[in-house]
């Protein structure tokens, strides 16, 4: 009984925990996807933090510079530029361009320094193409100007799609100028271009009659500054422990890094985000170790499903330990109950014996005439033989469930047994209007335990006297063949309705209708006369009858050698 | 044998003596300037180039306090630095740590691929706190220098102060290879900083590091850098580089000759600088005490005739005094003035004598650094046999200088090219191609110090050297 209810609780426990995990693992592989998703999502919207970050220090960057150019336009004096130039130190070159496109300052046919004629020589294409003359702030732009209100300005933002599609034009600010005295500036923006080891920036404005006042941002200074502005690789600063931000420029080489990861050459990075205008070129790349990627996509998922997990299988174990508990703890009351009666039946079983034996001691010596006398202790007799019959079938139960029921065959013959049992019965089944037709066929002698066969046909006719009460005949005939007896009891009684044949021999089952109400019964009997029954080799079987029912007994009774009483 | 150190001792004491006897200074100023020309009597009646010196020498009075510093510590920590370098370049970070007070500032960087601020920018009010993070440095990875020095400046600014002295302070001892990592890259980073007035010493550590990288760097922001070869040798080196740090007179100096009517300004030896028509403005963005520091410049002059005089060109001089009293401003603008003038004779023999020989040793000093120069040059594109030729006759052209000035410091020139000459086959090019670097920025920036330990000086006696130096 042990080792099945664990394996039932077991079952209950399990089967539905390993459905969940099931469920859950297919629910983490598709919840997984989403998180990797959101997780790109989350380190690109870091870039694009850090984007931010640039621009906005190029913000910075731009205010200075119209600074630089007003007050150019304000001192347009060689020396004076120079002094600027010398001053300012983010700043490599400026320039002053006159409306037709010719260069003011620096002045190629004067006298140049080093400065600026390095600075003439990376910028050589600017001048020869004049494209800072076509940059889009044609007349129009000014009309245009001109007919919005003095608060308003024409901006086109960064974002604008026209000027992003169009690379190396610059963003403009058409914009009413804020101060009257300085340069009334026309347009102003960046306009960058490639010469040597990568990009170069350069900060215009322009003034109403078409001159163009600019500075270039020095490079290295620019890519110094803006590497002034990232983080660190300090701990404690990204968010994840492995990974590693690089800013790589046009040519893809890293200008700067920060992070403690070293991911393998030529890896590809998880999340590229290109810089915003005007540094479009330039490139952010989150690498991030496969191992943290993973621990950080499956952190919140597998403790969720393992959590999950854990709750219902603790849920299951306490409800199946409750369940075990409760069942357990019936189980013994039961046991409790049944060794009870056993106790009580095994105590009941000496003085009944004592008390049957004296009654038919008595009934011997009571002379033929006193009739009602003899009457009383017949009665005794039989309520004691009932009695006997109750009490050996609840002990042949307890032995049953002891395993401790055994036979023991002598040799005797089963016609002799028969009629012995029913010459018991007689009385009584004459009272209750019930006649005994025997026919007897079993006259050999063989092996047989008769107080098995008494136990048997006796809980049959019992059963016969409680329900087929006023039935009239009680068939009872033997037959034997080879080494089995087949004993068939047929009575006239109200039989047993089909569709409750088949539980009739199940223990403590008692069939429910008029017939059984009011009448006392263990509901044992059927039960174990049909485990004696298979006990002794044989079987006890409910068989079809036209009417009543009928009950064929079949032992194995091999055939004695010895002749009974011999 | 030949001893560095004795020579460099003398040296110091020689230049401290000129710029002490300097003929003529205006105002009682903590800086001197003496400017002249390298022979003020010239021939008559021919048009020639002629060289004028201005000379700036800080000037240390007792009871001086010195100037609060700003320095950045960018340390390499890449792998290449693991071992005895990165402990020695640490002991010399704390041992430089422990000579700053409460009124300064430092900040320590380390950089490997990538950039660590291990100190920001802070007083060092708590010594131990910093000992400790500097203690905690090890060495491993990749070698982000731009990166580092970035960041350096970057800490640097924060308390970016005219009176104080802002320098970043670079001990490599490899290649940058994480960001921008040509010495045009580097020498640029260099030129915007010393505009805002950071000088960045760099101070190269071993055989392996690039020499180009690292001089451009100190040279264009006016820093000094210094070559050590073995670990040993940083605390010492670190040392002079303090003592310079914490001797600064004046700060962003700038050195604007007004050549006169007739003359035109050649070239700038030596040193960054623009020349527009007449007028040459060279910035320098430091003197330190008691350490002199000059522009030449090479003018051509239109004939005089004999008997005539003439002015060449008047000098200003404008400097951000470190220890004089600040103004509402916040610091004090000094300002420094002199006519520089010279006589014409028929007389050879007068125009001889009166050479000024200060000013024609250093004329003499920049034309053999730039003929190094033009050597170093030649062997980089593979013209051994010529780089050779060029590196003898440099000898010979010291040597007749040499005969006439009786100078020690053209021996230590003399010594070292004819080295350089001897050693430029490819097994011993890379250490002469620092030495010959070390050499030309030695000269060219002027600087109290000298690291180098050619092969065959080792046995140049630290301690004198340390004391010679000290002086």
């Amino acid at each position: 009984m042990k080792p099945r209810l664990f394996i039932i609780f077991l079952l209950i426990v399990l089967m539905p925990l390993a459905l969940l995990a099931w469920m859950g693992r297919r629910m983490v592989r598709d919840e997984r996807e989403i998180v990797r998703h959101q997780f790109e999502n989350l380190l690109e919207s870091q870039l694009r933090d850090i984007d931010t970050l640039i621009m906005k220090f190029l913000q910075e960057r731009e205010r200075h510079l119209q600074d630089i150019t007003d007050r150019i336009y304000s001192d347009m004096e060689k020396s004076s530029i120079r002094a600027l130039i010398r001053k300012e130190s983010i700043i490599s070159q400026a320039f002053v361009m006159d409306p037709k496109g010719r260069l003011v300052y620096p002045d190629q046919t004067g006298a140049l320094n080093n400065n600026e004629k390095a600075f003439l020589d990376r910028s050589r294409q600017i001048w020869m193409n004049k494209e800072l003359l076509h940059l889009p702030v044609a007349e129009q732009d000014i009309s245009q100007v001109e007919e919005f209100e003095p608060q308003q300005a024409i901006s086109y933002s960064r974002n604008d799609e026209q000027i992003a599609q169009v690379q190396n034009k610059p963003v403009q600010q058409v914009s009413i100028p804020q101060n009257m005295n300085i340069l009334i500036s026309q347009g102003r923006g960046w306009y960058l271009w490639y010469w040597g080891r990568g990009i170069h920036l350069l900060y215009w404005q322009k003034d109403a009659y078409g001159s163009v006042i600019g500075a270039e941002l020095d490079r290295v200074r620019l890519i110094s500054d803006i590497i002034g502005e990232l983080p660190d690789t300090s701990p404690g600063k990204s968010s994840f422990a492995e990974s590693l931000i690089t800013l790589t420029d046009s040519k893809g080489s890293v200008i700067y890094q920060w992070g403690a990861y070293e991911p393998p050459e030529n890896a590809t990075p998880k999340v590229s985000y290109p810089l915003s205008h005007p540094l479009q070129s330039w490139k952010l790349n989150y690498h991030i170790s496969h191992g943290e990627m993973e621990a950080v996509i499956n952190r919140g998922l597998w403790f969720n499903l393992f959590s999950g997990l854990a709750a219902v299988g603790l849920a299951l174990v306490g409800l199946a330990f409750y369940f075990y508990r409760e069942s357990s703890r019936e189980i013994r009351q039961a046991t409790q109950r049944v060794n009870f009666v056993n106790q009580v039946s095994h105590e009941l079983k000496t003085p009944l014996t004592n008390i049957r034996m004296y009654a038919e001691l008595l009934e011997n010596e009571l002379d033929e005439e006193q009739g009602r006398g003899r009457n009383h202790l017949d009665v005794i007799v039989t309520e004691s033989q009932r009695l006997s019959r109750l009490i050996a079938n609840v002990l042949t139960f307890a032995r049953k469930k002891k395993s401790q029921l055994t036979i023991r065959k002598t040799p005797g013959v089963i016609d002799d047994t028969m009629q012995m049992i029913i010459d018991g019965f007689q009385p009584t089944l004459k009272a209750k209007g019930i006649t005994i037709c025997f026919d007897g066929n079993a006259a050999g002698s063989v092996l047989f335990d008769p107080d098995i066969l008494a136990q048997i046909v006796g809980n049959l006719i019992n059963n016969v006297e409680k329900y087929a009460t006023g039935s009239g005949e009680l068939k009872i005939a033997t037959g034997q063949e080879g080494g089995s007896t087949k004993i068939t009891i047929a009575d006239q009684g109200p039989g047993i309705p089909e569709g409750q044949q088949g539980k009739i021999f199940q223990p403590f089952y008692r069939l429910s209708n008029k017939l059984t109400d009011g009448i006392a019964g263990t509901g044992i009997g059927l039960t174990i006369s049909r485990e004696l029954a298979k006990k002794h080799g044989g079987d006890l079987r409910l068989i079809h009858a036209d009417k009543g029912a009928c009950f064929q007994l079949v032992l194995d009774t091999p055939t004695s050698e010895n002749k009974p009483g011999g | 044998m030949f001893r560095l150190s004795a020579v460099i001792k003398g040296i110091i004491l020689t230049v401290l003596l000129a710029g002490l006897s300097g003929v003529s200074s205006l105002g009682a100023e903590e800086v001197k300037l003496h400017a002249g020309m390298a022979s003020p009597v010239m021939l008559a009646g021919k048009k020639q180039n002629a060289y004028l010196k201005v000379s700036l020498t800080g000037q240390i009075r007792a009871g001086r306090q010195r100037s609060p510093v700003n320095i950045a510590i960018v340390l390499d920590k890449s792998g290449s630095m693991s071992g005895e370098k990165i402990e020695k370049a640490k002991e010399a970070a704390i041992v430089a740590l422990r000579s700053l007070d409460a009124n300064d500032i430092i900040s320590v960087i380390t950089y490997d691929s990538t950039v660590q601020v291990l100190v920001p920018a802070t007083k060092v009010s708590d010594k131990e706190v910093l000992i400790s993070a500097i203690n905690r440095i090890s060495a491993g990875g990749n070698t982000a220098l731009f990166g580092g020095v970035s960041k350096g400046a970057q800490e640097v600014r924060k308390f970016l102060q005219k009176n104080r002295v802002n320098r970043i302070i670079l001990i490599s001892d490899g290649l940058a290879n994480v960001g921008p990592s040509t010495p045009a890259e580097l020498g640029g980073l260099g030129s915007s900083l010393i505009k805002e007035g950071i000088s960045v010493t760099t101070i190269g550590l071993g055989l392996d590091y690039n020499e180009d990288l690292m001089t451009t760097l100190a040279v264009k922001s006016d820093g000094n850098h210094a070559f050590v070869e073995h670990a040993g040798d940083l605390a010492r080196i670190f040392d002079y580089e303090f003592g310079d740090v914490l001797s600064v007179i004046a700060q962003a100096v700038e050195v604007r000759i007004t050549c006169n009517e007739g003359i035109r300004p050649v070239r700038v030896l030596g040193r960054e600088a623009e020349i527009d028509g007449r007028e040459v403005v060279v910035i320098l963005n430091q003197i330190y005490g008691e350490q002199e520091k000059y522009v030449l410049l090479e003018v051509e002059v239109p004939p005089v005739a004999d008997g005539g005089s003439m002015e060449i060109a008047s000098v200003d001089i404008y400097y951000a005094g470190m220890t004089s009293k600040k103004t509402k401003g916040g610091h004090r603008r000094g300002h420094l003035h002199q006519k520089v003038s010279a006589t014409f004779s028929n007389s050879a023999e007068s125009a001889a004598a009166s050479m000024d020989k200060d000013v024609m040793l250093a004329v003499i000093e920049s034309i053999a650094n730039e003929t190094n120069e033009l050597a170093l040059d030649l062997r980089d594109t593979g013209k051994t046999q010529e780089a050779q030729q060029c590196l003898n006759d440099n000898v010979l052209y010291l040597k007749t200088w040499e005969k006439l000035m009786n100078s020690p410091k053209l021996r230590i020139l003399i010594e070292y090219n004819r080295q350089h000459s001897e050693n430029l086959d490819p097994e011993k090019w890379k250490q002469t191609r620092k030495g010959m670097r070390n050499l030309q920025n030695w000269v060219k920036s002027q600087q109290s110090y000298n690291s180098q330990n050619d092969e065959d000086n080792d046995d140049n006696d630290d301690d004198k050297q340390q004391e010679g130096q000290a002086k």
